[in-house]
């Protein structure tokens, strides 16, 4: 058995500090667990009402859309920003960060007046059938471009990690780059692939105010809970909140099994 | 039949330049480009490779320009110094992925990875990870890998520099075996010399991205073209002198306020760079006695004493400082000389002529 560690000022000090953190969300799940774990049958009265399964499959749905097309379109982007230095990456950089820096209002205006049906994308999207306006694909929109950074950043981080060396032999060996890139680096970014997808997928969840921009209805389960609070008051929005932390920590559970199995090779933890 | 040839390679890469490379590799030769860290070693294996574009220059290889093919069309493989290999793929997969690659039929990339398994001594390693292996293991399995696929050239990368000493033996027999056994082109960058002379048929010697001498091993560590090099293969007593006067077929030098007897001919006044291998001069606590002509000793006091398993170092303080090595036996104890007052004796046709400026021969 390893020795117990002896009493340091310094990390004791940190430990009561950062306590205060944990110590908060503790609290506050706690505040909206209790409550709702001590009435039973309201909180499944609620878990069974058809607006809450909808909002909640509408939610979970949009934001696994919105991340498989990350994962589609992200991927390479993120893999062209690892490996390459052009001139302007700078530039690019940037924009892959602007949701990031932006008020999620502001980001929600943007996707808003790009999507909406006179926009520049959603009119000609429009005659052709695609609506984004108070619509599903609204939804998926908006939080794709919200949880876009968090994907390309840390996917790409990833790739940064998989030294050069490895691609390089295997194009000697008569591998294409794509090959390359499918046979090596990709296996080997498994976790942060994982990671950048959870991340995405989480704040996709989570965003509301982007959303509710371009689509109010079909509500996702922010907007949802908002409406309840404003108009049902705190009981109702309390039992919504209270499945979906269910869900969230159920699906965080899962990831953190996923991500342990694939990272079994990983570089940096060799 | 020359198989790669490089013309005036020119790459500048930050702290990286290579000017001007010339570089003749011919079928079945085992070439070793000797430099210092740092001299763009790596980068010329690359541009070979494909992997990176000179600035100016030509690649050929097979009598085919390689300018705009794509590393994967070349027939090169490279095996870096930290080998590279594939994490997530066992040994015998590490070695496949080539063939695969290639869309080989089944029977045949297990045929072949079998063979090659057995070749290197590494069959019981067939289902490990790289993570598993010791350095010298994914060493062998990377060598082999590269084989795999028929490479018209192999291409090591310091392969055996972060070794521990038996591996590293371990992986030169493994070398001279193939070098012995299956005619394969190599070109391995190095900064030792040792394992220059160990393997190569050819030195290449790049200081400050430019080729200083091209040669056999005995060449280059014998006979440097310069005083650069002979630094660099470690000959020690690498020094300058003014010629002072001429006799039959001799030239007297002055270094220092020593004077030094030289084999060769020279003009008068001639600036010249010597080298004198310390395995050449002897230690003598008594002045010999001239015999026949050619014969240097100069008088000095020794000064710190360096222990080696075989063999001491001694830095001698004197007219000129001189570094000699000798070889220990029970009788002789280089310690108890420490601090005496000796004589190094050299005879002139042990020392090396370096470069010589100002003015020209003169025989």
């Amino acid at each position: 058995m390893a020795r117990s560690i002896r009493y340091d000022s310094c990390m004791t000090v940190f430990w009561l500090m950062g306590s205060v953190i944990i110590v908060i969300t503790l609290l506050a799940l706690l505040s909206i667990a209790v409550p709702e774990l001590s009435d039973l049958s309201h909180l499944v009265s609620v878990a069974t009402e058809s607006d809450v399964i909808q909002a909640i499959l509408i939610t979970i749905v949009a934001a696994f859309i919105a991340v498989l097309f990350l994962v589609i379109f992200g991927t390479p982007l993120s893999y062209v920003l690892a490996r390459s230095t052009f001139r302007g990456k700078e530039v690019v950089e940037i924009l892959v960060d602007i949701p990031l820096i932006l008020p999620h209002t502001v980001a929600g205006l943007m996707v808003y007046l790009l999507f909406m049906s006179r926009g520049p994308l959603g009119a000609p999207l429009k005659s052709i059938g695609i609506v984004f306006e108070d619509a599903f694909l609204g939804i998926v929109v908006a939080m794709i471009f919200v949880s876009s950074p968090y994907y390309i950043n840390a996917v790409r981080e990833g790739f940064e990690k998989i030294p050069v060396h490895l691609e390089n032999v295997a194009r000697t060996l008569g591998a294409t780059r794509f090959n390359a890139f499918w046979h090596i680096t990709r296996p080997l970014s498994t976790r942060h692939l994982l990671s950048g997808s959870f991340l995405a997928w989480g704040r996709a969840v989570g965003e509301f105010a982007a959303v509710i921009m371009i689509a109010y209805f079909p509500m996702v389960v922010s907007t949802l809970i908002y409406q309840r609070f404003t108009t049902g008051g705190l009981a109702e929005a309390r039992s919504v909140a209270f499945i979906m932390i269910v869900i969230c920590i159920a699906v965080f559970i899962v990831f953190r099994w996923l991500t342990r199995a694939a990272g079994r090779h990983d570089h940096d933890r060799a | 039949m020359t198989m790669i040839v490089l013309e005036q390679v020119s790459l500048a890469l930050g702290e990286f330049n290579l000017h001007d490379v010339d570089l003749r590799i011919s079928n079945g030769e085992y070439l070793v480009l000797l430099g210092p860290s740092g001299a763009g070693k790596t980068v010329l294996l690359e541009i070979i490779a494909g992997l990176r574009e000179a600035d100016s220059g030509v690649v050929t290889i097979n009598q085919r320009d390689m300018n705009g093919i794509l590393p994967e069309h070349r027939g090169t493989a490279i095996v870096y110094q930290d080998y590279s290999l594939f994490p997530h793929m066992t040994a015998a997969e590490n070695i496949a992925y080539g063939l695969k690659i290639q869309k080989r039929p089944v029977k045949e990339i297990t045929e072949r990875v079998d063979s090659l398994l057995a070749d290197f001594g590494i069959s019981s390693l067939k289902n490990r990870y790289p993570g598993s292996l010791s350095g010298g293991e994914q060493q062998r399995v990377a060598i082999a890998r590269a084989l795999a696929t028929d490479p018209a050239v192999l291409l090591l990368d310091e392969p055996f520099a972060s070794l521990d000493p038996r591996s590293r033996d371990e992986c030169i027999r493994v070398m001279q075996e193939l070098k012995e056994t299956r005619s394969v082109t190599i070109l391995q960058v190095s900064h030792s010399g040792d394992e220059a002379y160990t393997l190569a048929d050819k030195v290449v010697v790049l200081l400050d991205g430019r080729v200083s001498q091209t040669g056999t091993p005995d060449d280059i560590f014998s006979h440097p073209a310069s005083a650069e090099v002979a630094q660099f293969v470690g000959m020690e007593n690498v020094m300058i002198g003014t010629v002072m006067s001429t006799e039959s077929g001799r030239s007297r030098i002055s270094v220092g306020s020593a004077s030094i007897l030289l084999p060769t001919a020279f003009k008068e006044g001639t600036q010249i760079s010597i080298g004198i291998p310390a395995g050449c001069i002897s230690v003598l606590s008594e002045k010999p006695v001239p015999n026949g002509q050619g014969t240097n000793c100069i008088p000095c006091q020794v000064k710190r004493v360096t222990w080696g398993k075989e063999t001491a170092k001694l830095i001698l303080e004197g007219a000129v400082p001189l570094t000699a090595v000798i070889h220990r036996s029970a009788d002789n104890d280089p310690s108890s000389l420490l601090e005496l007052y000796v004589y190094a004796v050299f005879k002139d046709i042990d020392v090396c002529m370096l470069s010589e400026t100002s003015a020209e021969k003169n025989t």
